[in-house]
């Protein structure tokens, strides 16, 4: 059965922002905790299989959907408004980084399965990082662009 | 000759990338329209006449493993040539896809000149 470490998947949110929307997202100092509390937007998306249950949570600040959404429409990022668009991006993020997921997996070959995207309160949010606090079977990932920085955290049941 | 172009995505930010990138393509679409689920996809097929859908797989309401089995019952609409814009990648599933008249995929994420590139390979543009 495949695994997905940290490491691995950092590298693939890397590619996929950068793929899908020209922004180059690099590993930061800063804790998980840090990115949380300056985040305004979450989403989860559940993986399925007959070997696998687990789901990803992205949570990205104001600037960082800001910079994404621009990217992804080819627009300023001046033009764009986070409380609008904000939402829309992590759960595309989401469904985006769920469907790299699930390839890491094996999905591929494997019948695994991605629920639609779920966007989140804290409150969500909390009780999701809460369950990979121990570091069993999950991790976070955290990465910072120019304009922001994006969580993504998992846990593999 | 100007096509007319469906994009099916329950991802408002997905359509407007698309919706973009299809304008930018050299096939000058006569219409872009937008539809957030295989049902509504359905029903403007039914009302409208389409030469291309770009369809999303993971929708509420109709998925876009419905829609396709939905359209592949419709003789009328047998024409109208869909590309699949997901992140599927099973395999079995994209055959299935395939068997029932699904001619091009570009998966999630994807870079907005390959979206460009799909749209014009499939009207014989130069993207």
């Amino acid at each position: 059965m495949p695994t997905v470490t940290a490491a691995d998947f950092r590298i693939l949110v890397a590619r996929a922002l950068e793929r899908m929307a020209f922004v180059v997202a690099e590993p930061t100092g800063e804790s998980a905790g840090e990115v949380l509390a300056r985040s305004r937007h979450h989403a989860a998306i559940e993986i399925t299989g007959d070997d696998h249950r687990a789901w990803l949570l992205v949570s990205a600040t104001a600037g960082f959907v800001t910079e994404v959404a621009a990217g992804m429409m080819g627009m300023d990022p001046d033009e764009i408004d986070a409380d609008e668009h904000g939402d829309a991006t992590v759960a595309e993020l989401a469904n985006v980084l769920g469907g790299e997921f699930v390839m890491a997996l094996g999905g591929d070959l494997a019948p695994v399965r991605l629920s639609l995207p779920q966007c989140l309160d804290d409150a969500a949010v909390d009780a999701r990082l809460d369950e990979i606090a121990d570091g069993e079977r999950g991790w976070t990932v955290v990465l910072a662009a120019d304009a922001g920085s994006l969580l993504v955290a998992s846990r593999l049941h | 000759m100007n096509h007319r172009i469906l994009i099916v995505d329950d991802s408002p930010l997905l359509r407007a990338t698309a919706r973009r990138a299809v304008l930018q393509t050299g096939v000058a679409p006569a219409d872009v329209r937008e539809a957030q689920n295989g049902k509504e996809a359905l029903d403007a097929l039914e009302r409208e006449a389409f030469d291309l859908v770009l369809l999303d797989i993971n929708m509420p309401v109709m998925d876009g493993y419905q829609f396709v089995e939905q359209k592949a019952k419709n003789p009328q609409l047998a024409g109208i040539k869909v590309a699949l814009v997901t992140t599927e990648g099973n395999k079995k599933r994209l055959e299935r896809m395939t068997q029932l008249g699904v001619t091009h995929y570009l998966r999630k994420p994807f870079a907005p000149e390959e979206l460009r590139a799909l749209v014009a390979e499939l009207f014989g543009a130069r993207s």
